[in-house]
């Protein structure tokens, strides 16, 4: 069984600067997306001994980057779909590059994606894929595997567990509590070395710059500042700190 | 048509997408697969409920029926609830019409010619605003946002005939055990994270709250890892949202995952251990000490002020 497990080099949020006049991502860090991490473990996590996992990518050069730690994960092989206006496609571009990529490919029978990227977490990227390739999904889920020819998985919607099953070949995206992502270990990171990065271009997947134009007009970052008051009743008796913070809400009129 | 599409899988749902849509003056349709919401909408609705008739009993289904009405209705907006579900059915609609999406939008607004979504992006660290150019799909917290009020006249009521997608099937559905009231509705919530030491600790936070009258929520990790609360329980980013007049935030760190849900929340109090928690940062109040201790005297104060002592 070929599965293919997809990823986003995204950038460290932590590694971004926040001025007055905005954020500045010029020397921010790239990483493999938080959750995608997971969704690598957890494809690794069904696949069997015969089974080969390969992990795909669409973005800039700098996805390169990534590729020996997302080898040092357990994949076989990393496909990586390079173009140079990557960082501005939108849900619907990424989808098309990626599910053009697995009909590449060929004989995929699993794709897995985390339910979001840690960047623009917009949970859109594994359903699309499904609907291009007309695969059924089961998306976010928080346990999942691999039962002959079959898929099975647990989600949570609203105040039911919905246990699911479907039919090879699927499209399944997972919550980080479908796999836990350790950090690989020496022997892993030094096995990453010798494994293959297969680099695609858009024209190779029969795709043009100008269909994966994003379609809404999107505007810079600002950074979200809770505006909240920050008073902290100082250190000392817990009785009159906390007589101090009851004063303060039947002030703010919360205490009924 | 001209106008907002609301797809909605209950009445409520559906009527909190409404004022969506009537704040961008836009008059509405919804669409729906469940014959009991279809006919309690068109008390809310200007133009048409359709309801999709078929084999599922889950609306996302229907996503390729929902992705054919919308591109013979063409309406300028489509609303869905930021749910699974709902999510799922944008996605997969939104591939099928090669459409934009823009998910979680926590605030809509137009100038008049055009809308302007914006969302929280980076784990809640930063927004985005994105002008939004013809049809789109657009996920909304509807917890944000209060139910429509009756419309002046009754919608009609169109029947569409769909095809459900059944390859995915539902083996078994459980449901998860209820604490509290809704967080939708409550007006104080307390919110536990891993500073909580033990499971059965959780009976101090749902003593703190039954003395405010209000509910128990958690942070993702107390939810997904630890297992201690339903899933539906946790507030972030990708959890719930609140508007409570109260969030008391016991043991929660408070990374921006989690408070990105407390930014309706009126006042925010925060009880933590460890000074350099960015929750303090994220609160109006805050006391630094051990939760344990402050807790029960906590509880007893707030007794003591209603009884007007």
């Amino acid at each position: 069984m070929n599965i293919v497990v997809c990823y986003k080099s995204a950038l460290e949020e932590t590694s971004m600067l926040v001025s007055s006049s905005g954020v500045d991502a010029t020397r921010a860090r790239h990483k493999i997306s938080d959750y995608d991490r997971n969704a690598i473990a957890a494809g690794m996590g069904v696949a069997t001994e015969t089974d080969r996992v390969l992990a795909l990518t669409f973005g800039g050069l700098e996805a390169k980057k990534t590729a020996k730690d997302v080898l040092s994960r357990g994949p076989d092989q990393v496909y990586a779909v390079i173009a140079n206006d990557a960082a501005s496609a939108d849900g619907a571009a990424t989808a098309k590059v990626l599910a053009a990529a697995i009909r590449s490919i060929g004989d995929v029978d699993l794709v897995v994606c985390g339910e979001g990227s840690s960047d623009s977490y917009a949970h859109q990227v594994g359903p699309r894929i499904a609907a291009l390739l007309s695969m059924p999904v089961m998306s976010e889920l928080s346990e999942f595997s691999v039962e002959g020819t079959a898929i099975k998985g647990k989600r949570t919607v609203g105040g039911v567990t919905e246990f699911l099953c479907a039919d090879l070949p699927a499209v399944a995206t997972v919550l980080p509590a479908a796999a836990e992502a350790p950090i690989p270990g020496l022997k892993a990171v030094l096995a990453a070395g010798k494994k293959p990065l297969t680099e695609m271009t858009l024209a190779e997947l029969g795709l043009d710059a100008t269909s994966l134009a994003p379609k809404t007009s999107a505007g810079p970052l600002t950074a979200v500042l809770a505006s909240r008051k920050r008073i902290l009743f100082p250190d000392g008796d817990a009785s009159s700190q906390v007589a101090g913070l009851v004063g303060a809400l039947v002030k703010e009129g919360v205490l009924r | 048509m001209t106008g907002a599409l609301v797809v909605a899988d209950t009445i409520e749902g559906g009527r909190r997408l409404i004022t969506v849509a009537a704040g961008l003056n836009l008059p509405v349709s919804a669409v729906t697969h469940d014959p009991t919401v279809a006919t309690g909408l068109t008390d809310y609705v200007s133009d048409v409920v359709y309801h999709l008739v078929g084999s599922s009993d889950r609306l996302h289904d229907y996503y390729s029926a929902f992705a054919g009405l919308v591109r013979d209705r063409q309406p300028d907006l489509v609303l869905i609830a930021d749910t699974v579900p709902g999510r799922e059915l944008a996605a997969m609609s939104a591939a099928q019409l090669d459409v934009a999406l823009v998910s979680g939008a926590t605030r809509l607004v137009t100038d008049g010619t055009r809308i302007t979504a914006t969302r929280l992006v980076y784990g809640g660290s930063f927004e985005r605003e994105e002008q939004l150019g013809g049809l789109t799909i657009v996920t909304v917290p509807t917890e944000l946002h209060h139910p429509a009020a009756a419309s002046a006249t009754t919608a009609e009521r169109v029947t569409v005939e769909a095809t459900a997608d059944q390859r995915v099937t539902v083996t078994k559905r459980a449901t998860v055990t209820r604490s509290g009231p809704d967080l939708a509705s409550a007006l104080a919530i307390v919110g536990v994270g891993l500073g909580l030491r033990h499971r059965d600790d959780l009976s101090l936070a749902d003593e703190l709250a039954g003395a405010l009258d209000g509910a128990v929520a958690c942070t993702r990790p107390v939810a997904e890892d630890r297992g201690w609360l339903p899933t539906e329980r946790y507030i972030g980013i990708s959890g719930a949202k609140i508007t409570s007049d109260l969030y008391v935030a016991l043991g929660i760190s408070g990374q921006t995952q989690h408070t990105a849900g407390l930014r309706d929340v009126k006042v925010v109090v925060a009880i933590n251990s460890d000074p350099a928690a960015p929750i303090f940062a994220a609160a109006d109040y805050g006391i630094v000490g051990d939760l344990y201790q402050i807790v029960p005297l906590l509880i007893q104060a707030i007794e003591d002020s209603r009884h007007g002592q």
